[in-house]
């Protein structure tokens, strides 16, 4: 039960993302009947599947939001905009009530919703009158048994095309068999002769006395389908099982002559009625579900298998997938290793077969676990309509290449972040309307999401035509917080970068919205947390635009193997721009460490020098020129080992407070091999 | 042979609680998202029981039901219906559509299995 009610949950957010797409439509087509449609069918999706699951509160809620939603059906009644907002809080509303065990303060919310909800539709209906719809009808059978048997009488006369709703009428006498000691008479008095028989039609009624603790609802439940198509006379006859007293089921059914057709019991009944052994029900009905067609059907056509486009996987599992998945690998450059030493060529053919499958499977395993920014697309539209309510400010969100897909878990992780970017560009960046109309701008903000993938990184953009940033107001904020004197020569670039520091914003005052407590220092930090970067351009009055450029996963990467000192140093493939030969011993030791590459001077962090300080230089090290920021940069490296996938698994308690490394890897030797994250390293020590 | 049941609901959590709660009954179980989905079942293969939810999209329960009972192969095919409303009014929607019954939700195990006793064994 248990993992349904997991999928169930997963079930309510997606429901409640599509019931925002949905609103969010509407607000543009209030009068879209599909849409209407499909929010009154989710609700009532909710609904059925909430009592199911024992989320009382969330069947009881939607409840009242399905009949809200079934004015609007009709076209009787049109959606407006108060709908539309007040929907999007009850699917708030609907978040927080996916409690199975609700507190008092969740009984409060749904007692509220459902009384807002009355309210709505109140006021949709112009009728003052709350909607006195019956609660749903409670199941209780009360099915205390009596403990005492009681003797009924039950006559059941199915009507001749009984079958044709795919009754089968003797499935019913069972079932009344089931409920207690039975004696039953099959009629067939209107039996036709054989040459006149419709196997279509149902000739044959029955008649029976039955002894059961139930009570009459319960009996009569038997026939619940069939009622309408059927007479049935269900009388009680005494207390008690009197099934073995003939006197008394014969005067009962002699009381019972008198009415209409019933006069063929008056002969045979009574002698059968101390048998409680049941007649063997004769085959009398069709057997219409295996008649012809069914022959018609060929072997190999039945049941041929259902293709399924897409199936849900647990996310626990893909990361379960993608974990075993980098053990692989490791084990593979194990195997590598071996093959290297023993240089067997069977071995050798099996350890490149296996490389590649495994190659493939890794890409496999990735691909597996992107997922497109798309899937939270709606949460951006969903912000931005919200706070364009709340601020007053009319704002068009504006996406681009959302189908680019990335690492669920970079998703995850970035999700907060990016709403917070946009929370900040609605907030700070989008000027109010008059201001933009004194500026000469179009009344309607405008932000931008555009999602693309670059190499081996996603870069996502996002970007509003609002005010800018003020280098002189960034200026006066970062002097007040003793961050910058007049005396530091800083470009408006290094300027800018103060809105990442924390607990910096040139508002002065905190706003409900961008102070919630994330700051762009948080962001960043986010961001960098994921092996990204996050990067800011701005023109005052013009634009403010973030880039976040992200690996495309988290886990595993491309990387070259280098030594320096004897010990592995892994730098990712992605920042390498290429490689050279040096000679220690030749490079110019002053205040600005720099190499000349081909008649460019770039400058170089020797890793021997800045890891090992005091060790000697070899003849020849390799310089790594990688990229950072929009410059180049080498790393100076005693070997290179080969490329290598890494398998990045993060470092320990005692190495977290630095962050140089990004992690570690353990090669296929069982050597650990520390991953180099290039830029860290470089800011650091140059 | 295990009495083969079709389930047609668009809430993947409902068809999985009934999937589990019939294949452990026993029964073999086949599923489809909504009426469009379910109807390319009925190409004339045997099945025991459709067990459908009112509310879906492209084709709703009852729409399915008065189609599949207009096909050859399927003019008794027991067909129960999903449904929450206990109203008289969509139960004889259901009736005249040719549905043989209907299942309330919300339903346990217990209750689903009593009512499909109705009408397959």
């Amino acid at each position: 039960m248990h993992s349904f009610i997991e999928k169930f949950r997963e079930e309510v957010s997606e429901y409640c993302e599509r019931l925002e797409t949905c609103l969010l439509v509407l607000e543009s087509e209030p009068g879209n009947l599909s849409v209407i449609g499909e929010i009154f069918r989710i609700m009532h999706s909710m609904k059925g599947s909430g009592g199911m699951f024992g989320f009382d509160l969330i069947s009881d809620v939607t409840h009242d939001l399905e009949s809200l939603f079934d004015l609007f059906r009709s076209e009787q009644y049109a959606i407006d905009s108060e709908i539309i907002s007040f929907t999007l809080q009850a699917v708030d509303g609907i978040r927080n009530l996916m409690v199975q065990e609700p507190a008092p303060e969740h009984t409060v919310l749904a007692q509220r919703m459902k009384q807002d909800t009355q309210s709505q539709i109140s006021r949709i209906t112009q009728n003052s009158a709350p909607n006195t719809e019956l609660k749903g009808v409670s199941e209780s059978d009360s099915k205390m048994p009596d403990s005492i048997l009681s003797t009924w009488y039950i006559s059941f006369e199915p009507d001749e095309d009984i079958f044709k709703n795919g009754t089968n009428p003797i499935y019913l006498i069972d079932e009344l068999h089931a409920l207690g000691k039975c004696n039953i008479q099959i009629i067939f008095d209107k039996l036709p002769s054989l040459s006149e028989l419709d196997p279509e039609k149902c000739y044959v009624s029955w008649y029976l006395f039955i002894a059961t603790p139930e009570n009459f609802d319960t009996l009569n439940d038997v026939f619940i389908f069939v009622s309408d198509n059927a007479n049935i006379v269900i009388e009680k006859i005494a207390e008690g099982n009197v099934l073995h007293n003939e006197q008394v089921l014969a005067s009962f059914l002699n009381s019972k002559i008198n009415n209409d057709s019933w006069e063929i019991f008056s002969q045979t009944p009574i002698e059968q009625a101390g048998n409680t052994k049941f007649p063997e029900l004769p085959v009398t009905e069709p057997e219409p579900s295996k008649s012809e067609p069914i022959e018609e059907v060929s072997v190999n056509s039945a049941f041929a298998p259902v293709t399924v486009d897409s199936i849900r996987v647990h996310s626990s599992k893909i990361d379960e997938y993608m974990n075993l998945v980098s053990e692989l690998i490791t084990a593979q450059s194990r195997l590598d290793l071996v093959n290297e030493k023993l240089k067997l060529p069977e071995l050798d053919l099996i350890t490149e077969t296996f490389g590649k499958l495994s190659r493939q499977l890794r890409e496999n395993a990735f691909d597996m676990s992107l997922i497109p920014l798309q899937s939270v697309a709606v949460r951006f539209k969903r912000l931005v309509h919200d706070l364009s309510n709340t601020l007053g400010k009319e704002v068009e969100l504006y996406t681009e290449g959302l189908e680019t897909e990335l690492d669920k878990n970079i998703i995850e992780k970035l999700t907060e972040p990016l709403l917070h970017i946009i929370r900040n560009s609605m907030d700070h960046g989008i000027e109010p309307k008059n201001i933009r109309l004194e500026k000469g701008k179009p009344a309607e903000g405008k932000i931008s999401i555009k999602a693309s993938t670059v190499g081996s990184f996603v870069q996502i953009d996002i970007e509003d035509d609002g005010a800018g940033l003020n280098v002189e107001k960034l200026k006066q904020k970062a002097r007040e917080r003793g961050l910058y004197s007049d005396q530091k020569k800083l470009t408006d670039d290094e300027i800018y970068q103060f809105i990442f520091e924390s607990g910096f914003s040139t508002t002065t005052e905190v706003s409900d919205l961008s102070g919630r407590g994330v700051g762009m220092d948080v962001v960043r930090r986010r961001v960098q947390e994921m092996r990204g970067a996050l990067e800011l351009t701005t023109e005052e009055d013009r634009f403010t635009r973030f880039t976040i450029k992200l690996p495309l996963s988290l886990s595993i990467i491309d990387g070259l193997l280098t030594t320096v000192c004897g010990n592995y140093y892994v730098i990712p493939t992605a920042m390498i721009r290429n490689i050279h030969t040096v000679q220690p011993k030749l490079l110019k030791k002053d205040f600005r460490q720099v190499l000349e590459i081909e008649g460019t001077q770039i400058p170089y962090l020797n890793l021997r020098e800045e890891l090992y300080s005091g060790e000697p230089f070899p003849e020849e090290q390799l310089a790594i020129v990688v990229t950072f920021d929009k410059h180049v940069h080498a790393l100076l490296v005693d070997e290179v080992v080969r490329e290598y996938q890494a398998v990045i698994k993060p470092l320990g308690k005692l190495l977290k407070n630095q962050d140089v490394f990004s992690g570690a890897s353990i090669l296929g030797s069982g050597q650990l091999a520390l991953v180099i994250d290039t830029n860290k390293m470089i800011k650091q020590y140059s | 042979m295990a009495k083969q049941i079709l389930i047609v609901d668009d809430s993947e959590s409902i068809r999985e609680v009934l999937s589990f709660s019939l294949e452990q009954a026993g029964y073999e179980v086949y599923v489809a998202n909504d009426g469009q989905d379910a109807l390319r079942f009925f190409d004339g293969r045997p099945i025991d029981l459709l067990l459908t939810d009112f509310h879906m999209p492209n084709l709703n329960g009852l729409e399915l039901i008065e189609k599949v009972r207009q096909l050859d192969a399927y003019k008794y095919l027991p067909m129960l219906v999903l449904t929450t409303e206990n109203q008289k009014d969509i139960i004889q929607k259901a009736k005249t559509a040719g549905a043989t019954g209907w299942l309330l939700k919300p339903f346990n195990t217990e209750k689903l299995l009593l009512t499909l006793r109705k009408v397959i064994r």
